[in-house]
């Protein structure tokens, strides 16, 4: 880089006052410097001409003035008129020469004085009537000259350096004029970039350039300030918005209680701070019992009412200090830490169990519900939070199982029953897949004719290790799992495909082929399809078949119940009320129901006639049906007395192993073949 | 009034100045003399002035200067030339501008000029060893070995002639008796 290069660049980065001054400064300088060289030298002359005419009229006179001493030749006249410019401080020397160049009179000035420098030489012609007669020459020292050009210089200088500096004075003022708007407007700029205060405003009034600057710079902050405002207030609504949706991700709509979400938010922080200071906390999980009732029989806004004022119970009991969850539906969770858990944990649920028992009003009807409680504890009952979380729920399976309305703690051999239930779904499922069911059939018997007037088709499990599985060992099982629906289908179709066989035994009109229905497949929508489908494939008429319902699965939802009973009545189907008598319901439904025969559960027969109760339990089943124009099955009969009482009693049909147990399809066949009716 | 009358002696180192042009060769008293007349009427006002005739200097008498006067014959003072006469008497004073007086006729001075008619010349005496007293407007001298010569200014006034002050400036000063 030339040094011409980094000086143009120190002067490029200097601020805008010091380059306008500098440049000033330079413009002024020259400027009157050039205006005094130019006066100077122009005095010079002037004064150099005025002293060469004065020098030139005073070499006139002294010239015409001394032709008569030329021509004479007198010397010392020559000398003495020579003399007279003594008077002219310029003249240093002087000669006055004839017509032939010798030297008449010589005239030279205070020798004192050095001649010293540059000599002005001035001749000047004698003549006198036209002749020449000789010459003066006088010689002029230009010192005085100089001396006095020095001093105007020397004043001219000092004019210039205070005109500069007076320039430069009032330049400096203009300058700040210029800068200081410009200064302020920096100012205003770092300002607003350092602080982000776009409404601040420069305030300097347009009119010149730097005002139109500061205005545009105005109207520019004005434009950044709206955006602001309007970005600021997007973002707040945002923010808003971003808030209200954490809390909705965090938070049940219905209940205002946190939910599931922030649970295992909760959990997480819980467990890992647990973790690391070795301390202890609780998981309690809770649901409501017969939530579901509720939610059928009152509707689903009645049951939102239900879980609302149900959490108001809770908040109002547990303060705000013990947050419950609620994890949906009619599930909830709370997380208890510190010390002394079991007992607390023991006193908190039986509280709450206690508490929940208590009526609520929705929509004026009187509502009662119960609660159970599982909870499970770390470290003990699982160090890992998906294990603790499973045994806690164990632990509510287990209340539910265990009579509900109640609480458990976790065990290890609920581990282990859990465990074994797993094992049994799986075979279970094999069990369908490899064809293990198989369906025995028992008959029924007119008690007044001895004939056959029916056949039950009862389902069997032949597990590979255990031999014949009965359905009271299995069946609450499907039920749970669901898996009742496809053996249910299963056992319908058998049962039809069996059933054309059973036709054929040459047995009269009355004849029904009754198949048992669980309680879960009567909750389906699609059970009626189910059986005109399988009537439909096996060709089986839908009059020879009678579902056999428990009076347990009629109690709950009883108009949906009886619609679906319809339409299943409908294709010719009759049905029969299984276990009548163990429940709890009112007879009114069976107006509602499409029902034909009431079955007396085998548990009032066995101990007949033994127990006073059973019999007139008994006897009053066979009146309620006899007067509802129902026909009545007795089972599990298993005496020659027991016939007898039901005989006289006027029950119309038996079954049980005194007359028969119950067989497989080929042996019930062949027995029932040539001997469809037995002595009564 | 002998205050006016003035006698101006003229003192000229002739010999002294080297670069005098009429001095090629040094040159007699006489001779000089006779210049210096010719340069005296060099700065002379005429009181025919602007005539372009000819100056005529009369020659009164005979010495050693009316022997070298002839040769300033045919000189010229201004644009007028110089024409030199011998006359014998006052009467020829006539067309006479200036007239030298010889020696021997100085005694008759007054009585020459006063029958000369007319225009009287500017009358020229040569007056030896010192200036003298005289009538005659130009009186000459060799004082201690120079040349010097005095205008007697009111004869020259009452001739109507009048001097350069130049020239008044290099003659004696007049001497007031």
């Amino acid at each position: 880089m030339s040094r011409a290069e980094r000086w143009r660049q120190r002067l490029a980065s200097t601020s805008l006052r010091h380059q306008l001054s500098l440049g000033a400064a330079a413009v002024v300088t020259l400027t009157i410097l050039l205006l005094a060289l130019l006066l100077i030298t122009s005095e010079y002359h002037a004064n150099r001409k005025a002293m060469l005419r004065d020098l030139q009229v005073q070499a006139q006179m002294i010239a015409a003035n001394s032709s008569a001493a030329l021509v004479f030749g007198d010397a010392e006249a020559a000398g003495e008129i020579l003399r007279a410019l003594q008077a002219s401080a310029d003249v240093s020397a002087a000669r006055l020469l004839n017509s032939g160049g010798g030297l008449l009179a010589e005239y030279r000035a205070d020798p004192s004085q050095a001649v010293s420098g540059e000599v002005l030489q001035l001749s000047e012609p004698v003549n006198y009537q036209g002749k020449v007669y000789g010459r003066l020459v006088i010689d002029a020292q230009l010192h005085r000259l100089k001396s006095r050009l020095l001093i105007y210089s020397l004043g001219a200088l000092v004019v210039a350096v205070l005109a500069v500096l007076l320039a430069l004075l009032l330049f400096a003022k203009v300058v700040r004029f210029i800068t200081g708007p410009v200064n302020e407007l920096i100012g205003l700029m770092q300002q607003v970039a350092r602080e982000g205060d776009y409404s601040r405003r420069s305030g300097i009034a347009p009119g010149n350039e730097i005002g139109d600057i500061a205005s545009g710079f105005d109207t520019m902050l004005g434009e950044i300030e709206t955006r602001q405002q309007a970005l600021t207030h997007e973002l707040q609504e945002r923010r808003r918005t971003q808030a209200e949706l954490d809390r909705m991700a965090r938070h049940d709509s219905l209940t205002q209680l946190a939910n599931r979400h922030s649970l295992e938010e909760r959990l997480e922080s819980v467990s890992e701070k647990s973790r690391l200071r070795q301390q202890h906390y609780a998981l309690l999980l809770m649901d409501l019992d017969n939530f579901k009732v509720v939610n059928d029989s009152l509707g689903h806004q009645a049951g939102d009412q239900l879980l609302v004022l149900m959490c108001c119970r809770l908040r109002a009991a547990l303060g705000d200090e013990l947050p419950i969850y609620r994890l949906g539906g009619d599930e909830f969770a709370i997380v208890l830490e510190g010390n002394g858990l079991d007992v607390r944990c023991s006193a908190l649920a039986t509280q709450l169990v206690t508490l929940s028992r208590e009526v609520f009003e929705v929509d004026g009807h009187e509502v009662y519900t119960t609660m159970s409680i599982g909870y499970a504890l770390y470290p003990e009952h699982g160090e890992r939070l998906p294990q603790l979380l499973r045994n806690a729920d164990m632990a509510l399976y287990a209340a539910k199982n265990q009579g509900r309305d109640t609480w458990r703690v976790f065990t290890q051999d609920m581990q282990q029953r859990a465990e074994r239930r797993m094992q049994a779904e799986t075979e279970l499922r094999h069990a369908l897949e490899r064809n293990e069911f198989f369906l025995m059939y028992e008959p029924q018997l007119d008690l007044h004719t001895g004939r056959l007037s029916g056949v039950e088709a009862l389902l069997r499990w032949r597990h590979p290790q255990r031999g014949t599985v009965p359905p009271s060992e299995f069946v609450p099982l499907a039920e749970e799992t669901g898996l009742i629906m496809a053996i249910g289908a299963w056992v319908l179709k058998q049962a039809c495909t069996d059933g054309l066989q059973l036709l054929e035994l040459n047995v009269r009109g009355n004849f029904r082929l009754a198949v048992n229905l669980a309680p879960r497949q009567l909750g389906e929508a699609s059970l009626a399809e189910l059986v005109a489908d399988t009537l439909k494939s096996t060709g089986f008429p839908g009059n020879k078949l009678e579902l056999e319902v428990t009076e347990s699965a009629m109690s709950e939802r009883i108009e949906l119940v009886a619609e679906r009973m319809n339409a299943i009545a409908a294709l010719g189907v009759s049905f029969a009320l299984d276990d009548f008598g163990t429940g709890a319901s009112s007879l009114s439904y069976l107006r509602r129901l499409p029902v034909q025969k009431l079955k007396i559960d085998r548990s009032f027969i066995c101990e007949i006639p033994q127990s006073r109760d059973d019999r007139q339990i008994t006897a009053a089943i066979i009146s309620i049906g006899a007067r509802m124009g129902l026909q009545v099955v007795a089972e599990g009969v298993e005496t020659a007395a027991q016939r007898q009482f039901l005989h006289d009693q006027g029950c119309s049909l038996v079954q049980g192993y005194y007359y028969a147990k119950p067989l497989a399809l080929e042996d019930f066949l062949s027995h029932w073949r040539f001997d469809a009716t037995i002595t009564a | 009034m002998k205050r006016w009358l003035q006698q101006t002696l003229l003192a000229l180192a002739l010999l002294g100045s080297p670069g005098a042009p009429l001095h090629a060769a040094p040159l007699s008293d006489d001779a000089v003399k006779a210049a210096v007349i010719y340069k005296v009427m060099l700065f002379t006002r005429w009181p025919d002035e602007g005539s372009e005739a000819p100056l005529t200097l009369c020659v009164v008498g005979r010495d050693e200067v009316a022997a070298a006067l002839p040769d300033l014959h045919g000189r010229r003072i201004g644009t007028r030339a110089l024409h030199i006469r011998q006359v014998a008497g006052p009467a020829a004073f006539n067309g006479c501008s200036a007239a030298y007086i010889a020696a021997p006729e100085q005694n008759r001075l007054g009585s020459l000029l006063s029958k000369a008619a007319g225009q009287r010349p500017l009358t020229v005496v040569d007056c030896g060893e010192a200036l003298c007293n005289s009538d005659a407007v130009l009186s000459l001298a060799v004082q201690a070995g120079r040349l010097v010569f005095a205008i007697n200014r009111r004869q020259a006034e009452q001739q109507g002639l009048s001097f350069s002050a130049q020239v008044l400036r290099l003659s004696q000063p007049e001497r007031v008796p």
